[in-house]
């Protein structure tokens, strides 16, 4: 497969297109990472709330205090605009919506492509509705734009200053983690545990529950 | 008389979180001493097992059935503990 995607990138390069075979490298290595690190964002919440389990959700906390770093030193030293949007109510429904799809996808934009390129099929659906949405999105834009207003547009670094601002980031994912961590180790002998689990329960504990499904 | 029984599971195609769901379901569900034997189609839903498996200790073996798919053998501790570490 690597070769296959070397040959590609020759191709491209001898065709005279050195943007597009750099695309091509620097995808294939992205989707390499994340096929293997097994990130999943949809995951980083479900794991936590559902079972308690923490790594995913320190995993994207670390990622995202990373990238926070990146994109901070970006912006600051190259004065790049960062591509800001207007924050309101909306941000809250879309959110809702955009979440309420990955939850019943299970799963985010990048794990939908994991594992459609693992050969789950059902997952072409998933895909569909992605794309669907989004241009449903793109259609709609102008219309939305035009009557939620510009809104108010919140640049934290405008605000607070560089430092606070990336501290406050920092601050708040490294919590996260932390929090993560420690509903991990406190659900540990938890299990079985919930409303759904203390119906088998008793016959669990007892070592005896072939008769309690 | 001690019987022992192995169920299997195929949660290859399963999105999730139902592998581990239906891990646990099998597990509640089955005497002590029981295996529950899982198919597993995606990598992170085989960390979900063995990191939920090793927090709760309950022993389990994983095999890498290279194509794509693990088998995932749990065992239902038996006595009063109840799959739970004291």
């Amino acid at each position: 497969m690597v070769v296959g995607a070397g040959v590609v990138a020759a191709a491209l390069l001898l065709a005279g297109l050195p943007v597009a075979a750099g695309f091509w490298v620097f995808g294939f290595g992205v989707g390499y990472v994340v096929q293997r690190s097994r990130l999943c964002f949809v995951g980083a919440v479900r794991d936590l709330l559902l079972w308690r389990i923490p790594s995913l959700a320190r995993a994207v906390a670390l990622l995202l205090a990373v990238s926070l770093v990146g994109v901070a030193a970006v912006q600051h030293f190259t004065g790049a605009p960062g591509n800001v949007f207007p924050v309101g109510w909306h941000t809250v429904v879309g959110g809702l919506l955009f979440g309420l799809g990955m939850g019943l996808a299970g799963s985010c934009a990048l794990t939908t492509l994991v594992r459609l390129g693992e050969g789950t099929a059902v997952y072409a659906l998933a895909l569909a509705g992605l794309v669907g949405g989004g241009l449903i999105g793109l259609v709609l834009r102008a219309w939305w734009t035009a009557r939620l207003g510009a809104g108010t547009v919140v640049f934290l670094p405008d605000v607070l200053g560089w430092p606070l601002s990336l501290l406050a980031g920092l601050a708040v994912l490294g919590g996260i983690a932390l929090a993560a961590g420690l509903a991990g180790t406190r659900a540990r002998g938890r299990w079985p545990a919930g409303a759904s689990a203390s119906r088998t329960a008793k016959g669990f504990r007892a070592g005896a529950a072939g008769g309690a499904g | 008389m001690i019987c022992v029984a192995t169920h299997y599971l195929d949660l290859a195609d399963e999105v999730c979180p139902v592998p581990l769901l239906r891990v646990q379901e099998a597990l509640r569900q089955a005497a002590a001493g029981d295996t529950v034997v899982a198919r597993l189609g995606h990598a992170r839903a085989v960390r979900n097992v063995m990191e939920w498996a090793e927090r709760e200790g309950i022993s389990f073996t994983v095999r890498d059935e290279r194509g794509g798919t693990w088998q995932v053998s749990l065992r239902k501790n038996g006595g009063d503990a109840g799959g739970v570490r004291p």
